[in-house]
């Protein structure tokens, strides 16, 4: 595997190719893991799923309306839904889970639709494929692109951890939260604009299809082993990082599908801290 | 022990008799071109080639007359009207969903369809990257390419 990665790393365009993968991995493992457990706490697992297939369709709006940059579409789009979802929390007549399924299917179909009645490109199955499971977009990145996701990256995690008090309160007890004078509303629309600059960012690495796991493996993985929030998020932080550098590099030597394997590396370290939690509970007792 | 070793013995002499036995052997264009590969991306996994690939399509500038060595399987287009086969080398990518090539113009006389591979054949293909207009439109190729590729030969 060295042997294999050190002939990769010789060759300069190979290198510039797997550094950029690296960079905008591992700035997408700490922002999905630093908002996971938030969105765990919340009972908002199954978000990142909705967001990124509404993602996927203001993708395919995008290629219509044939947009230099599908950026300027895609991120709106996305965080418009997840204001709808996470803003409107208890006030909305269809709520949660419904909520998110419904969005999440429909932008699913329409994007389909869409793709099919206005194709772009000459391999819709690619494009499609391509969008649903990263496929090897992270490899392809271009400096630009490379830039904005340091930029987006910097934002979030400056953001998270300045406002790193408030957002624990609003996570755990809205309502005590709003007693004791937090704008909870303000701090719930703030977390639906970061995470859906999360899918939005994440759909590169993993594909829309796989971005929810980034966000949920690696907090439920930590919350194997420990208590705190602060523990869990840094942990979860940790362990994202290392399985996504571990997933990039073995699909890059093995020649395996990027985002499936780190998604496999994320399950494998979920299961080894389940057994882990497992001895130290009996332990314990 | 002996005894062991005439019957393997007269097990490869009679192996080499039956007919239709199969070998591998390589063939390769009759006139090469001695090219100095710049990139050489047959040794790299099919992730690798297939980005590296998709980055010289989108951004060839950087790669334009650098001697570029692939390793992928080959595939034609014959444009009847206007009389032209065009060969490329494709690789698929990890998720099997997408593939990206290269065309190529194999150095020296070869005629088409019977001194070149069948379709979906695995070949390597050394050649300089080289950008043409055609219709209109700008479309890359490597020229002088050295072909070749693992062929089935009956005995």
């Amino acid at each position: 595997m060295m042997d294999k990665l050190e002939m990769y790393w010789s060759v300069p365009s190979v290198r510039t190719m797997i550094e950029y993968a690296l960079i905008v991995g591992v700035l997408v493992a700490v922002c999905s893991s630093l908002l996971g457990t938030t969105l765990v706490l919340k009972r908002f697992s199954f978000i990142g799923d909705g967001l990124s297939h509404v993602a996927f369709g203001a993708m395919a709006v995008a290629g219509i309306l044939r947009l230099t940059d599908d950026m300027l579409f895609v991120l709106p789009a996305t965080a418009l839904s997840a204001i709808l979802l996470l803003y409107t929390g208890k006030r909305a007549k269809i709520k949660g889970d419904a909520a998110i399924a419904m969005i999440s299917v429909g932008a699913l179909a329409v994007g389909y639709l869409i793709r099919n009645l206005f194709p772009t490109s000459a391999n819709l199955s690619g494009d499609v494929c391509t969008t649903l499971f990263g496929s090897t977009s992270i490899l392809t990145l271009n400096k630009e692109e490379v830039r904005l996701c340091i930029s987006l990256a910097a934002a979030v995690i400056i953001l998270f951890a300045a406002l790193y008090n408030k957002i624990f309160a609003v996570t755990f007890d809205e309502d005590f939260a709003r007693a004791s004078g937090t704008n909870v509303g303000a701090y719930n629309l703030l977390i639906a604009v970061i995470v859906a600059v999360i899918i939005v960012l994440g759909m590169n690495l993993v594909g829309s299809l796989l971005i929810s796991a980034l966000i949920i493996f690696p907090s439920m993985s930590a919350m194997r082993l420990l208590r705190s929030f602060r523990g869990v998020t840094i942990c979860s932080a940790v362990m994202s990082v290392i399985c996504t550098v571990a997933g990039i590099l073995a699909s890059v030597v093995w020649s395996t599908p990027v985002g499936s394997t780190i998604v496999a590396a994320d399950i494998a370290v979920f299961i080894v801290f389940l057994f882990i939690g497992k001895i130290k509970g009996v332990i314990v007792r | 022990m002996k005894k062991l070793f005439c019957f393997l013995v007269l097990l490869a002499v009679m192996a080499s008799f039956i007919p239709g036995a199969v070998f591998a052997a390589e063939a390769e264009s009759s006139e090469p071109v001695s090219l100095v590969v710049d990139l050489d991306l047959s040794e790299m996994s099919g992730v690798i080639v297939y980005s590296q690939i998709y980055n010289i399509l989108w951004e060839p500038a950087e790669y334009l007359g650098k001697v570029i060595r692939m390793r992928g399987y080959y595939n034609y287009y014959d444009d009847q009207a206007h009389g032209i086969v065009y060969h490329a080398c494709i690789i698929p990518d990890a998720t099997a969903c997408c593939a990206q090539g290269i065309e190529f113009v194999w150095n020296g006389d070869h005629a088409w369809p019977d001194d070149y591979p069948e379709a979906g054949t695995d070949i390597t293909v050394t050649g300089r990257l080289e950008i043409y207009e055609e219709d209109g439109s700008s479309y890359l190729h490597l020229v002088d390419a050295e072909l070749t590729w693992e062929q089935e030969i009956l005995q």
